[in-house]
Formats: structure tokens, C-alpha cells, sequence
């Protein structure tokens, strides 16, 4: 009765058991059999070692595996909760659990934030929101002067720091957030909540041959 | 003997309540399905950013980043193997009227059907092999005092037709679109941080 499991636990690195992951991440046990199937194509995709590599990430984001993206960066370094370089089933599964529906709201913009402390300082900088705002604008291929761009930062970055020590921290991203939601839209993903209709487990497990079950029937 | 699955699969004890799993043999698109969660993702927010008297929405910094596809995980539940950009926008200095009535001048000449409410529009039309409805939402927000950002995406639709669409889309409406010569942005910091 054993023998699914550890053949799964042989395939994937850092494997934890369905049941632990879904005490402790708003996905039920088949859901996380689910995500076991998407995990398994991504992280064999390039490299078939069964870890997710930034390659890889950046070809599941992208379809492209070389393209650069800082932001596509920052999610990858903070899913690699172990710092090793890759990220591990289990690591896939607790950070995407911060996107689905049911995770607290304070997770998803704690999360936010870690992502735009670029330099992880503990405070997004002024020179850090200019960063993202330019790669964004690269990433859109939309160009706009030295001077709206100064302006675009200044006006947000003033709103924010509210304390007007020159960076924004946890506290006054709370607040910011809280004024306008819509920025952590992103930190949710719908249909992870339907993920087993996408990625069902079913087709993980080994055929059974008739010849293999048998049952007693009326006494036999 | 004893019984084989097919004759347990046969037993009346069985057939009760049974529902014969049919795994699906297509690819799952989970375009449409976003399409329709496009919107739903907003109950998830419970308002917009604040508009000024009658105008577009106010989109500030962190609004803009939050654009990118690299913070758009829902890419990595998606079956399709092309690149493809599925986001896409310009810049206007235009008034957003103006924006709108031209993006809604133009889609119609492309043969669509158009929608607007505000400062955001729906672009539909028939897709031409008949498999979907090809359609287009694109919203104008305001991203600084004159400067308007047009957020455009598919909202259903094959994607490859969505970048022919895009293309020919932007070239009609050249005259609203705003490239700056002088004084640009260096991206150069960029590197440092991508590398």
C-alpha cells in the first residue's frame, strides 16, 4: 500500500508528504497531488532532475527560458525558500499557497513586500521603486523621459512613506495597500482553487491490469 | 472463478452511484477560464484606485509593476508552449477621450464589435475559424498630470491572432500613441539587476 509514495519521493527532491502540506498550506492533500503533476513537468522541463531551475522557472513564466525579468527574479529567489538555487516540491507548494483565495491577506502582502525590497534591506528604497518602474516600462517596450519617470516614483513614493524617512517599510506598505488593494490582485491566483480539474492526480498513478486484482465474489 | 474488474464493473453493488471518471483527452486552455476570473480577481479587491472627477483611473508606481508577467504566476498553470507577450500597452498625452474614441473609431474599422464603459472597452469579433470569440479589453488609466497608459489584453481568443491583431491595431493609431525623443529613461540600471 506504501509503494506510490516513496516511488513519488524517489522522483522528487524535497518531497513532503501531500498530508503535511495541506495541514499547513490552504490546499487540500489532492490538491496537492495536483500540483505534484505540474511540479513534475516544470522541473524536468530543461534539467530532468526534478528541481525547478531559474531556466526552467523563466521558461514556464515566458515560454521563453532566457528571458531576463526582474520581477520573474525576485519571485524565484523568494520561492527558493532554502536559498539553494532551486526550488523544491515542497517550497513550490507553501509558496504557491500564498496565492490561493483562502491564504490570509496579511501573507499575501508580506509577501508583496519582500518581493519589492529588491535589495532585502527590510524597506523598499526610493532607487528600488525606480528600478521596477524602468523595468517595467523595458518590459512593456514603453519609453518615457528621465523627468516623468522621476515623477511617476516621487508622486507614489511620497504617498507611501508616510513617515517621510525616505523608505517605506513594512508598517507604511500595510497602509498603502489597504488604500489601494488592487495591488496585491496579483497575489492571488483563482483557479488554484480548481487546480485538480487542470492537473488531475489520477493520471499519476500506474495502471492497474485486470489480470493483477482479483476479487471474491458470493462466497467464492 | 474469481471476478475480473470487468465483472465487478458490471455488478449491480458498483453501479450504484458510479460515475465513470473520463479523463479529458484535449489540452486545457486556461485562457477563457482567465478570461472569466479576469474579472472575478476583482472581488478579491474591493475597490479601485480612486478616479478623479469623471476622468481615468489613477494607476501609481507599484500599480504599474504590478503589470509585468513575471508577477503573473497564473502563466505557469498555462498549456500553451508559444512565447507569446500577452500583455501589451501604450502611452498617450492624448485626452482620454480622445484615446477612447480613436481606439473605438479604429476597432471598428477592423471590423469589432466595441463596448465601453468609462475608460475601459471590450473588442469582440467572431474568431475567423469559428473555434472562439476573439476578444480584447483595453482600459486607460492615468500615470502621471497628461500622460495616459492603455492596458491592452485578450480576454478570449487564439493568441497568435491576438499578436496580428496588436500589431495592426497600433499601427492604425499611431497618432495617439506617444514615443519621446528626447531627455529618455536609461534603462541601463537594469542590467545589474537582471544579469
Amino acid at each position: 500500500m506504501g509503494c506510490a509514495s516513496s516511488k513519488r519521493s524517489k522522483q522528487l527532491h524535497g518531497y513532503e508528504d501531500p498530508s503535511v502540506l495541506a495541514a499547513e498550506t490552504p490546499f487540500t492533500a489532492s490538491e496537492v497531488e495536483s500540483l505534484e503533476e505540474l511540479y513534475k513537468k516544470l522541473s524536468n522541463s530543461i534539467i530532468a532532475d526534478g528541481l525547478i531551475h531559474k531556466e526552467e522557472f523563466h521558461l514556464a513564466l515566458f515560454k521563453n527560458r532566457n528571458q531576463r525579468n526582474l520581477f520573474a527574479d525576485r519571485v524565484f529567489d523568494l520561492f527558493d525558500l532554502k536559498r539553494n538555487g532551486v526550488i523544491e516540491f515542497g517550497e513550490f507548494v507553501r509558496s504557491l499557497g500564498i496565492f490561493h483565495p483562502n491564504a490570509p491577506v496579511a501573507d499575501k502582502i508580506a509577501f508583496a513586500f519582500k518581493l519589492y525590497d529588491l535589495r532585502q534591506t527590510g524597506f523598499i528604497e526610493h532607487e528600488e521603486l525606480k528600478e521596477m518602474v524602468l523595468a517595467l516600462l523595458h518590459e512593456s517596450e514603453l519609453v518615457l523621459s528621465e523627468d516623468i519617470v522621476e515623477m511617476i516614483v516621487d508622486k507614489t513614493f511620497s504617498e507611501a512613506d508616510t513617515k517621510g524617512d525616505g523608505k517605506i517599510d513594512l508598517e507604511e506598505w500595510k497602509a498603502f495597500v489597504s488604500k489601494y488593494p488592487s495591488l496585491i490582485k496579483n497575489m492571488t491566483l483563482p483557479y488554484l482553487k480548481d487546480i485538480s480539474i487542470a492537473f488531475p492526480s489520477f493520471v499519476v498513478l500506474p495502471e492497474i491490469e485486470d489480470s493483477d486484482v482479483s476479487v471474491s465474489v458470493n462466497g467464492d | 472463478m474469481r471476478i475480473q474488474i470487468e465483472g465487478i464493473k458490471k455488478h449491480p453493488w458498483f453501479k450504484k452511484n458510479y460515475l465513470p471518471v473520463k479523463p479529458s483527452e484535449e489540452e486545457v486552455n486556461l485562457d477563457d477560464v482567465r478570461a472569466v476570473f479576469d474579472d472575478i480577481e476583482d472581488q478579491y479587491v474591493s475597490e479601485q484606485s480612486v478616479a478623479k472627477e469623471g476622468g481615468p483611473l489613477m494607476m501609481n508606481a507599484f500599480e504599474m509593476i504590478t503589470l509585468s508577467q513575471g508577477l503573473n504566476l497564473s502563466s505557469l498553470f498555462d498549456r500553451q508552449q508559444d512565447y507569446v507577450k500577452r500583455q501589451t500597452r501604450f502611452v498617450s498625452r492624448k485626452p482620454p477621450r480622445d484615446i477612447i474614441s480613436s481606439v473605438e473609431a479604429v476597432a471598428e474599422s477592423m471590423g469589432l464589435k466595441v463596448h465601453t464603459r468609462n475608460y475601459k472597452t471590450r473588442l469582440e469579433q467572431i474568431s475567423a475559424n469559428k473555434v472562439g470569440e476573439f476578444a480584447v479589453v483595453l482600459e486607460v488609466f492615468e500615470v502621471a498630470p497628461s500622460l495616459f497608459m492603455a492596458d491592452v489584453r485578450k480576454a478570449s481568443g487564439d493568441t497568435l491572432e491576438y499578436h496580428k491583431f496588436y500589431k495592426n491595431f497600433c499601427t492604425k493609431l499611431e497618432n495617439i500613441i506617444w514615443k519621446p525623443t528626447e531627455d529618455v529613461a536609461n534603462p541601463s540600471v537594469l542590467r545589474s539587476l537582471t544579469c
